[in-house]
């Protein structure tokens, strides 16, 4: 019996009941992910050996009779994640050797509740951008045509099916992003749902961790157990946890749903995206849902706003790899040329780039006539979309405006992310968001069409999960 | 508010105050995209912006103190792990004064 095709829940139930056995599927897991590593660049940290000594772990802890309901479920860490067994590098020269000193609060929880990390994913340097193609490790290919970026390591190994879920970061849409480009689902929760501690991030007052899977049960039952505050992340929230795996079993009667006029008014947004979802929403219409189109002045802003906002934070947050307490360093004989020489040459050209722009609308006029717009602009989009979810249980729109992009066509410029176009609002008003696949029936296992982006009210993830569970079951 | 214009003396202000060498090809591509945002980034010119709040952070924080307790810290062995030059107790550094 193999476990790659099960979900979470029936993986863990046939570990528990002796149907499979933890020490064989331990060695499965290590197989598919050998071969993933080796067709697709997915990860950056990967030990088969770790792999199978934690299989015989937990395969004792089964037979002492504990309580674990993510037994031997696979699991991938983007590899800005700290754990404690595996180097934490973000993708990056500069963390190239790094060990952390703490582990992640989410992951902890996944490790108690039975969970196998099986490997650190292969991620753009400080998870900026999700090109798939700006890491110190290498391009990460697109498990469904390797010719294309896969966006994310953690997204990949997803879609290889190596790993039944990953965690991984979203700044302004990264992880959305590219579990759309490797046609599987993508859940961004509200910010303050998962804790940050033993996150190393670029933008704090966006980034935070979310989940990537191929199935919606598998998106609820991580969730279930990764949510809930932490004492030592003060952003995290006290707000309470339902179990969403017993939530989304429920049918939702009717849903509301808004559409921005104009959703598809943007010259980057390609044909064959802009039809699949628009498809999809007459279909929607009419079963379980209402569709209505609404005006939303501010959406458009979002990707810009998100741009400068992140790159004054990412300027400050990276401001103390210097190569004095850990990372690389680069040789000078004076101090403060060390530091200069630490910085140039242990992060990439794409990231100076955008560290620099940081600094420049820091400071000077660029600060008032810049940064300080930027986050009140920030206001008239949050509050702009909260008004709007109180009318409507969901806002849908695309995810990404194109299929997952060519390796060969260069590293994308981060200024400005066409990209984030779509995802960049949920970070900013710190919403939930989900990314729900769109594969073309008629290129059976080729690159995926699009995403469909839900995005739901705070606090909401159940009816996002409710939702996904319908489209996948039901309607598609 | 006029239209934003950057110069070169500017970005290698702002990359020696992120502590960076930008080579100059970096430089003139960076300028380059910064002028291409800017004439995107329409939303600069409203005037209505002066009268909205910032927003710094998703959510509203409330602030939470912990007992002001001793609590062990970290032992030092794992403090100097990931240090690129340290001894037992003290990190290396090049010097600051010639």
């Amino acid at each position: 019996m193999s476990g790659d095709k099960l979900t979470a829940a029936e993986l863990a139930a046939s570990i528990k009941e002796g149907a499979l056995q933890l020490t064989e599927h331990g060695e499965n897991v290590s197989r598919l992910c050998t071969k993933a590593q080796s067709e697709f660049n997915i990860f950056i940290n990967f030990n088969p050996n770790d792999i199978t000594k934690e299989s015989e772990r937990l395969a004792g802890k089964v037979g002492s009779g504990a309580e674990l309901p993510l037994a031997g479920v696979p699991f991938c860490l983007a590899d800005n994640i700290c754990t404690l067994e595996l180097k934490t590098t973000c993708g990056s020269r500069m963390l190239a050797s790094y060990r952390p000193l703490t582990e992640d609060g989410a992951v902890r929880r996944l490790k108690e509740k039975g969970a196998l990390l099986a490997a650190k994913g292969n991620m753009d340097e400080f998870g900026i951008g999700a090109g798939g193609r700006n890491s110190f490790f290498g391009a990460i290919k697109n498990p469904c045509n390797p010719e294309h970026t896969g966006g994310s390591g953690a997204a990949a190994a997803v879609a290889s099916g190596a790993v039944s879920f990953s965690l991984a970061t979203d700044r302004c849409g990264e992880l959305r992003q590219a579990a759309a480009y490797c046609g599987v689902l993508g859940l961004k929760p509200t910010y303050g749902r998962i804790s940050r501690q033993g996150l190393i991030d670029s933008a704090p007052s966006m980034e935070q961790a979310g989940i990537i899977a191929r199935q919606t049960k598998d998106l609820a039952s991580a969730l279930s157990i990764v949510c809930g505050a932490d004492p030592q992340d003060p952003t995290s929230s006290s707000c309470g946890v339902p179990d969403f795996n017993a939530l989304i079993e429920e049918k939702p009667r009717s849903v509301k749903i808004a559409l921005p006029y104009l959703w598809d008014d943007l010259a980057a947004l390609e044909g064959e995206v802009k039809d699949a979802i628009a498809a999809l929403l007459c279909r929607l219409e009419g079963n379980y849902f209402s569709l209505e189109t609404v005006p939303l002045e501010y959406f458009h802003h979002a990707s810009t706003t998100a741009a400068m906002i992140s790159a004054v934070e990412a300027f400050s947050n990276l401001s103390n790899y210097d190569g004095v307490r850990f990372g690389f360093r680069g040789e000078s004989k004076h101090l403060h040329d060390m530091y200069r020489q630490t910085r140039t040459e242990g992060f990439s050209s794409n990231l100076k780039k955008f560290l620099t722009f940081g600094a420049l609308i820091s400071s000077g006029k660029y600060y008032h006539d810049c940064f300080l717009k930027a986050q009140k602009m920030r206001s008239l989009i949050k509050d702009e979309l909260e008004k709007c979810l109180l009318q409507y249980d969901l806002l849908v729109v695309p995810t990404v405006p194109f299929k997952a992009p060519l390796l060969g066509s260069g590293i994308s410029p981060l200024l400005p992310d066409f990209a984030a176009y779509y995802t960049a609002a949920a970070s900013l008003a710190g919403l939930p968001a989900l990314t729900f696949p769109l594969k073309d029936p008629a290129q059976k296992g080729g690159l995926p069409v699009a995403g469909l982006q839900l995005i739901g009210k705070a606090w909401d993830e159940k009816t996002l999960l409710q939702v996904s569970l319908l489209l996948e079951e039901e309607l598609l | 508010m006029g239209k934003l214009e950057v110069s070169l003396e500017e970005i290698r202000q702002a990359s020696s105050d992120a502590r960076l060498n930008l080579t100059p090809q970096e430089e003139n591509e960076l300028k380059n995209q910064i002028t291409d945002f800017f004439r995107q980034v329409t939303f600069l010119q409203y005037s209505e912006l002066e009268k909205v709040r910032a927003t710094y952070y998703p959510h509203t924080q409330e602030n939470i103190l912990r007992e002001d307790l001793v609590r062990p810290s970290l032992p030092l062995e794992m403090v100097m792990l990931n240090a690129p030059d340290a001894d037992t107790d003290f990190f290396h550094v090049p010097k600051i004064v010639e």
